[in-house]
């Protein structure tokens, strides 16, 4: 009895991995990048308008109030550059994110 | 409306029910507690006697009338997801158009049992008996039943679910339309507990917070449908150990074929109500010398692929006779069998659109068989 | 009104994760971002049906939701979600269902379901992501393409005007409101405050497109924010027969107030093959939109 109730518990879980994903970032899309966006924090005020506004959520928000971009997953869009109310980002070439 | 007097379940006991009735008992006797139905005949009785079952137990069965039958299989999808035991019915049409949702139910592993009172494909417009679009149903990954009599129906319904429920696969069953829809016969209804001995709640698993069914690529698809198939064919080890319990329990036992004669050189093999045809036209057959005997197909999937070949050792000719329109080589269930079985495998069409099937119709069919492998009796 | 400091308070970290496979600038993404964020204190299963949102979610065996989501067949999402909402209520299990849906799986191919479950008034909440067209098979037309935008299907320019979804549900007396990504505040108080009524509830969501509307990623938010200001998209509640119109779409209510029709077009490739007729009566349209909303006010 007890073999085929554990051979039944097989079955009824067997094949259905494919069917259920768990939650984790799905790619390094910060690979997608043309071009960086960069924060000038002498002109951030902290308004967190590039925060709300990133389509990705790969801006975070350190302990200070200031917003962080995760070049792990920024794709690049540019909306952040367009909407920062004092224009304090702005976008530079991939060799030079590197060397910051 | 099903008479007050027949509404006591905690005895068991004889009613006359006919083939819908008897689904919409052995639904309430399984404690199914989500049923989303959409009308079309001959399945309407079922949806109807559920609706007043269903007030029985306000707080515990939702039935709703869903707007079409592709929305009827598609809450069941949710409901089996969040948890409820699901329930719907359906004949040819609304079949055909819950289709997509039907494979999903399949693929996605949830225990749902669908009736299916088989009818006419359209066009020409018909409503009469055809069992056409069940075998359209085949290879979606539903465990599929057919019943012959409303006995039997009613009996079905909760090994479905324990099959289902036990094997994560959808399973269907179905019947004649109106040959046994409409049939009234003298049903051994068990009683509430004896079912729920046999039957027991439904186990819950939540999925907080887990994706379900996302993309998968090449990499994996493959390897998924592998395993899916294993599991399938697996589960007719399930439906062997219910069928045996169920028989210790209620009384009453059920396999993957049902035979009469079965040593005989001649073998008939229909699927449902005929079956009782069969047997007279293999008796009389016998008696003016050419041994034949009958078998019942009861279960189409997973195809009990074992006690064909058991069955038929010895026999020289199955003349598999079916009502359903396949435009293929041969028909659908003798397709499979010639693949098992090889050449000895004859295939008979008859009975479209509701024409009688009668003992005379299997004497021809068997007498056609001794020159031809295919053909149709009209 | 919910402010971003109080955004930040209730949580730091994404509900809806960043490195999904969604394009650069996605409205969708967007989107689905404050919805996770704005339901981060409920559990709540989002039912999803075709659309780029399918895809968007990451590849087997990775999620970018922290949420759990139910995706499946095109038609039938209102459907899953009846199923899903009523067994949870049979359960007792205190638990939200939201859908997820594009303008193709709601407006076209899943009508008959939307209506159904509108009708039958369910109670979860649904909401409409509208990119205009059925984006994820690469830019076809759909019943919510507006007037003269191009597609792959219309190439000279579609020749019917945007069905106009928001007055069919009004129709079925249901909570109706439209949101938008530049005015997240406002979208978050519009799902917080239909998430919290019974019933069903449905919320229409524009969802700018860089590839299918063509224009640069970088403009996604100023073409969502020019929308309402030039009412092409006008922000408004429906509840109990009544119109109120939302905050940041009161200012633009007389036309000699609003921005010029063509800023807004202009910017987008879709409409580079219209003609000075053709804004007349998209502007006729909008001057339509606003006199039959101001009936139920």
């Amino acid at each position: 009895m007890q073999n085929s109730s554990k051979k039944n518990k097989e079955i009824k879980e067997f094949g259905v991995e494919g069917l259920y994903s768990n939650p984790k970032n799905p790619a390094n899309t910060g690979e997608w990048r043309v071009e960086a966006p960069v924060i000038d924090y002498q002109k951030c005020t902290g308004c967190l308008t590039c925060f709300m506004y990133c389509p990705e959520g790969a801006i975070e928000v350190d302990d200070e109030g200031k917003p962080k971009i995760n070049y792990n997953f920024c794709k690049g869009c540019g909306v952040c550059v367009n909407e920062c109310p004092v224009k304090a980002i702005k976008f530079v070439n991939e060799k030079e994110l590197v060397k910051k | 409306m099903i008479p007050e007097k027949f509404l006591d379940f905690s005895k068991r006991g004889k009613v006359p029910l006919t083939g819908s009735r008897a689904i919409a008992f052995g639904v309430f006797l399984s404690r199914a507690n989500f049923i989303a139905a959409y009308p079309i005949t001959p399945q309407t009785e079922i949806v109807e006697d559920l609706s007043q079952l269903a007030t029985l137990r306000e707080k515990e069965m939702e039935f709703m009338k869903v707007e079409s039958e592709h929305s009827a299989m598609s809450s069941c999808i949710g409901a089996a997801i969040g948890g409820a035991r699901a329930f719907t019915a359906t004949a040819s049409q609304g079949l055909e158009y819950m289709h997509e949702v039907v494979y999903w139910a399949g693929g996605a592993r949830l225990p749902i049992v669908m009736a299916v009172a088989t009818r006419v494909i359209a066009p020409p417009w018909s409503i009469q008996n055809e069992h056409t679009d069940f075998m359209l149903q085949l290879d979606n990954s539903w465990i599929q039943f057919f019943a012959k009599d409303p006995q039997e129906a009613l009996d079905t319904i909760p090994i479905a679910y324990r099959v289902a429920e036990e094997a994560n696969f959808p399973a269907m069953v179905g019947i004649d339309g109106y040959l046994t829809t409409h049939f009234t016969t003298n049903v051994d209804v068990p009683s509430q507990e004896e079912i729920d001995s046999f039957l027991p709640k439904k186990q819950i698993k939540d999925f907080w917070p887990r994706t379900l069914y996302a993309v998968v690529d090449e990499r994996y698809f493959n390897e998924h449908r592998y395993k899916q198939y294993k599991a399938f064919l697996a589960s007719s080890k399930i439906i062997e150990k219910v069928e045996k319990e169920y028989s210790k329990k209620i009384g009453r036992s059920y396999s993957a074929i049902e035979k009469f004669n079965e040593d005989s050189k001649n073998l008939i093999l229909v699927i449902g109500a005929s079956f009782g045809e069969a047997q007279l036209a293999a008796e009389e057959l016998t008696k003016e010398g050419i041994k034949t005997g009958a078998i019942r197909l009861r279960r189409l999937r997973p195809f009990p692929e074992d006690e064909i070949k058991k069955v038929s050792k010895d026999a020289e000719k199955i003349i598999v006779v079916e009502r359903s329109f396949a435009t293929g080589s041969f028909g659908f269930i003798a397709r499979e069998l010639r693949a098992i079985l090889g050449e000895k495998v004859k295939s008979f069409t008859t009975g479209l659109g509701g024409k009688d099937i009668t003992k005379e119709t299997f004497k021809k069919a068997v007498k056609l068989a001794t020159k031809n492998e295919r053909g149709w009796i009209l | 009104m919910i402010t971003i400091k109080d955004i930040l308070k209730e949580g730091k970290d994404e509900v809806w994760l960043p490195g999904n496979l969604s394009c650069p600038g996605c409205g969708a993404s967007l989107g689905l971002r404050y919805l996770a964020r704005a339901l981060r204190n409920e559990e709540f299963y989002v039912v999803i049906p075709a659309s780029c949102s399918s895809v968007i979610q990451g590849y087997w065996p990775n999620s970018a939701a922290k949420f759990s989501v139910i995706n499946c067949a095109f038609a039938s999402s209102a459907s899953v979600a009846t199923g899903l909402s009523r067994t949870f209520k049979l359960r007792n299990k205190k638990a939200k269902v939201v859908v997820w849906a594009g303008d193709g799986g709601t407006a076209d191919i899943g009508f008959a379901t939307l209506s159904g479950a509108a009708e039958r008034n369910e109670d979860f909440l649904y909401i409409m992501y509208d990119n205009e067209a059925y984006m994820n098979t690469g830019i076809q037309r759909s019943s919510q393409t507006p007037y003269k935008a191009i597609t792959t299907t219309t190439p000279l320019g579609k020749r019917e005007e945007k069905k106009d979804l928001d007055l069919i549900m009004m129709a079925h007396g249901v909570y109706v409101a439209t949101a938008s990504p530049a005015f997240p505040l406002d979208f978050f108080e519009k799902v917080r405050k239909a998430i919290s009524l019974p019933g069903f509830k449905f919320i229409h969501f524009f969802s700018p497109c860089p590839p299918g509307w063509r224009y640069p990623s970088e403009k996604t938010i100023e073409i969502a924010r020019l929308a309402v200001q030039t009412s092409f998209f006008i922000l408004f509640e429906f509840e109990n027969g009544k119109v109120k119109i939302s905050q940041p779409s009161l200012a633009y209510r007389e036309e000699k107030n609003r921005k010029p029709l063509e800023e807004y077009l202009k910017l987008q490739g879709r409409f580079k093959d219209i003609s000075e007729e053709d804004v007349k009566r998209m502007k006729e349209w909008i001057n339509q939109k606003w006199k039959t909303l101001e009936k139920f006010e």
